[in-house]
């Protein structure tokens, strides 16, 4: 979650918003096993859905979950890659990790894909969370909900305070992918495929269970 | 008294000269030195903390800019690696000072140095480590 400062001091988040593809896609319609996608820079695929894959969270009208829901687990090839698209980096106080550049087309196949990839900043929603306590603790509650829009807006009002924001995805890096991927296809050299499999949906009841650590017993 | 943190850009035709033996003789000045950096028949670099009486303290500065060295204040050395740089965001709220903004219509995250007070913050935050640190 990067660095955090006391007292609601700050508030991090993530996803590009309205160009991140798994709000465009809220039910799993097009991304599923097999998808053709841009990763690091080269072609990849979509091969499962993630470790944290949760699609039946509470969700919005428009189908757009309240909450972290779906996940990908992806494979590319690293020769393909390009370091502008992978880069090492370094969360102060977590660890290491890496920022992966990735993008996956949309189809729009009919009328109501067309309404969910038209969806804005304002109409997408997330909780917030302290990190200090709730969430380390796996504890119930937040400390309220905001939008995209407001999120990007540079600061957000919370237990009557105005906090800060900042990204951890980067805006621009997303419409750059955006672009290259739209000159792939234009090109004729990348072309879309429909999944395999579907992706576990909202319909199938499938859940992540959290790891809930246990006191040890003598 | 004064007390400040200077970077020096000494070009190498005044390298050999004994320049902070005449700051302490002439003007009095205390200096500790932070980090120092000579390559032959190039320009040396010195960092100082330099500190006196006022009145000393800009004459020294002057008698520097005199004999043909660059001073810089320390601040102006956080540098952003533009080609490391995804403009993210994250160190906007973390900066004290305001020196990150974000163009709210590309999202682009600016950096203006002549805000930036050194504090290194975002230097450890930055998840990317596109904040440098140069003198
Ligand atoms: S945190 Fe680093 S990568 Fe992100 S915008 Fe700031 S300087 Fe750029
Ligand atoms: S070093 Fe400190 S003042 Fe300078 S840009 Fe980074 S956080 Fe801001």
């Amino acid at each position: 979650m990067g660095v955090l400062k006391p007292n609601l001091g700050n508030a991090n988040y993530c996803s590009a918003g309205q160009l991140s593809p798994l709000f465009n896609d809220p039910y799993y319609k097009t991304i599923g096993v097999g998808t053709r996608i841009f990763l690091g820079g080269g072609v990849g695929h979509i091969v499962w859905q993630g470790t944290q894959h949760n699609p039946s969270v509470s969700r919005k009208e428009n189908g757009s979950p309240c909450v972290s829901a779906g996940t990908l687990a992806v494979l590319g090839d690293l020769k393909q890659m390009r370091p502008e698209w992978l880069l090492g980096t370094s969360m102060q106080g977590y660890g290491t990790t890496l920022t992966v550049g990735i993008g996956i087309p949309i189809p729009i196949l009919d009328e109501e894909i067309c309404r969910y990839t038209a969806v804005k900043d304002e109409e997408l929603w997330t909780q917030i969370v302290d990190y200090s306590e709730v969430y380390p603790q796996g504890k119930k509650g937040g400390l309220g909900e905001v939008n995209y829009d407001q999120l990007k807006s540079g600061k957000i009002a919370t237990q009557g305070k105005e906090v800060p924001t900042g990204s951890l995805s980067s805006y621009p890096r997303a419409v750059e992918i955006a672009n290259i991927l739209k000159g792939w296809i234009k090109k004729g050299d990348f072309l879309l495929s429909e999944p395999v499999v579907n992706l576990p949906g909202p319909e199938t009841g499938y859940t992540f269970k959290p790891l809930k650590e246990r006191p040890i017993e003598k | 008294m004064i007390s400040k943190r200077i970077v020096l850009h000494f070009p190498h035709r005044v390298a050999g000269q004994p320049i902070v033996y005449k700051l302490v003789k002439d003007y009095e000045l205390e200096f500790n030195i932070l980090k120092a950096y000579i390559i032959p028949e190039e320009e040396g670099l010195l960092v100082l903390e330099l500190s006196g009486e006022d009145k000393n303290y800009e004459k020294g500065i002057q008698y520097l800019m005199d004999v043909g060295v660059r001073v810089q204040p320390l601040s102006q050395d956080i540098v952003r690696n533009d080609q490391r740089c995804s403009n993210c965001s994250v160190c906007v709220p973390i900066c004290p000072t305001g020196a990150f903004v974000v163009e709210p219509l590309t999202r682009e995250v600016h950096f203006h140095d002549n805000k930036c007070i050194a504090c290194g913050l975002c230097v450890r935050a930055c998840p990317l480590q596109a904040m440098e640190v140069r003198f």
